[in-house]
């Protein structure tokens, strides 16, 4: 059976690609993401431990429950990949429509607590195992080998800027502007960056996955095509915005709840509009704001009782018992820096009320300080100190609105080209020390 | 379906079982992540981590000082085993000054 269609194309589509055997018309902005949630196809997988339907959410590459089987390829993740014609998308980790392991979710109500279900007998117990593991892990190995060796490119930049949002856009700008153009890696499509100001020297589709202090190295990689990237910079910034948390609520993991900033930008990235009916959770300026940019009532969390909904949602149920019925709730929760590799490259990390940060001076410097958490405090201190000078700009520096994320970007530009001004230390200091 | 409040999508973990790693005397968040596998899955804690932070801290289970999150390790994005195995090879000279 067709489903209504919850977001409107710009213009009259021209791609068609297949979902779950059935063709699916899509525009050439389109994710496989944006095209499944137009279509109204919301759910593409079934959960680790309680199988409950599960579809993208947050629309920005970073949950995790977007991840389909894409031309015999497992776990690309839906919201970033750009549509292709022909292309072959499946569901991951289910067993078609009346998938008999959904009865999991049925059968344990008061939740399963695997410090104590069936541990003994010891005979149960490995039945029990064998069961769960054939059920958990998400997807199933490739269709062939793949048929390109990943190649491998290394860079030496002066400067590496990690993310083309709009503060890593604005610091690039500035610097090159300054005749330092900086190598700019951005883990979306070049397809899905749009806008007249990207940068010059622009990696799209390559993702940082790792900064090794130690091997004095940043690691990025490609999917399609498959590159490694290996990243020797002077200095980095980490222009690598925030995450949306979720919001605790009952039933928050129902297909059709979604980051309401990812939906937002999925609108802006794709040229679409909602036909959806939309509901935002949140609360303060920053929800109010993009519930105003979506044209949907907005509810704090407080006043939520639960969402309702079976195989998709289907409304807010409020704690005086109304219900406001919806095919979307957008959720929009105080964000939470992306400090991850700020971490990894030895930034000491505070907890700033909504997430955790690097600690950053006024003009967004990181001292490279001792390593995060305190097992690591004693190799981080017999550690040589970094061959690097590490910024943070925009959210991961604290700031919120676009005149704070501007303010970040202008203060850590002037710094940053007076360290660009000193002659750089000599090699053997690094490698010495 | 079974009214469930997720903190953890990936791994499935739910408010309950927080609560219970909270009543076996746990309050932060690597002895949390080790006893519920909250942070375990794909996302690798880019969705749970800051909800369970604030949890802890507005249940005054632990002063927001002493907060800190588990271990970020790579790789922070998906990566396959060919792009990695592109790398054992030995770094060229570095060239800068």
């Amino acid at each position: 059976m067709p489903k209504a269609p919850l977001l409107a194309p710009p213009g009259p589509p021209t791609i068609s690609f297949r979902w779950d055997g059935a063709p699916v018309a899509a525009c050439p902005g389109d994710t496989v993401a944006s095209a499944l949630i137009a279509a109204g196809e919301l759910a593409t997988s079934r959960s680790a431990k309680y199988r409950r339907l599960r579809g993208p959410a947050c629309l920005h590459g970073g949950c995790g429950t977007c991840l389909v089987r894409i031309d015999g390829r497992p776990n690309q993740r839906a919201c970033l990949t750009p549509v292709r014609e022909d292309m072959c998308v499946e569901p991951q980790n289910t067993y078609g429509g009346l998938d008999p392991t959904a009865l999991v979710d049925q059968v344990f109500r008061r939740g399963i607590d695997h410090h104590h279900l069936v541990v003994y007998p010891r005979i149960a117990n490995q039945m029990m195992q064998g069961v769960a593991r054939e059920l958990a892990g998400f997807g199933e190995l490739p269709d062939a080998p793949p048929a390109d060796v990943a190649g491998l490119v290394d860079h030496v930049p002066e400067v590496l800027v990690i993310g083309a949002g709009r503060s890593g856009r604005a610091l690039a700008a500035a610097l090159a502007a300054a005749g330092h153009p900086p190598l700019v890696v951005e883990r979306r499509p070049a397809a899905a960056l749009g806008g007249a100001d990207l940068p010059t020297r622009l990696l799209a589709g390559v993702g940082v996955f790792a900064c090794y202090p130690q091997e004095r190295l940043w690691a990025a990689a490609s999917e399609q095509p498959p590159v490694l990237h290996r990243l020797r910079p002077r200095h980095v910034v980490l222009a690598v915005g925030a995450h949306e948390p979720t919001i605790p609520l009952a039933n928050n993991d129902l297909p059709g709840v979604v980051s309401a900033r990812g939906l937002v930008d999925m609108l802006e990235q794709t040229g679409r509009t909602l036909s959806a009916r939309v509901v935002v959770i949140g609360e303060g300026a920053r929800a109010e704001l993009l519930a105003s940019s979506l044209a949907a009532e907005r509810v704090p969390p407080a006043r939520v009782r639960k969402l309702i909904g079976a195989r998709r949602v289907k409304g807010v149920q409020l704690d005086d018992g109304r219900t406001l019925r919806c095919d979307l709730v957008a959720l929009a929760p105080d964000p939470a820096p992306a400090f991850e590799l700020a971490a990894q490259a030895g930034a000491p990390i505070h907890f700033t009320g909504a997430g955790f940060a690097p600690v950053v001076d006024a003009d967004g410097r990181i001292a490279a300080g001792p390593a995060a958490h305190p097992l690591e405090a004693e190799g981080a201190q017999t550690a040589p100190p970094p061959p690097w000078t590490l910024w943070a700009v925009g959210e991961l520096a604290g700031a919120t609105t676009p005149a704070e994320i501007r303010g970040t970007v202008d203060r850590c530009a002037a710094a940053l080209l007076r360290a660009l001004a000193e002659p750089p230390a000599p090699k053997d200091s690094h490698a010495r020390a | 379906m079974t009214a469930r409040t997720f903190v953890c999508r990936c791994e499935d973990v739910t408010l309950t079982e927080i609560e219970r790693a909270i009543a076996a005397g746990l309050s932060d968040v690597e002895e949390i992540k080790r006893y519920t596998g909250l942070g375990t899955g794909p996302c690798q804690g880019k969705e749970c981590l800051s909800a369970l932070g604030r949890l802890l801290v507005a249940r005054n289970l632990i002063a927001p000082a002493a907060l800190r999150p588990f271990t970020a390790r790579p790789p922070v994005e998906p990566v396959t085993f060919g792009a990695l195995a592109a790398g054992a090879t030995d770094l060229p000279e570095d060239p800068s000054p």
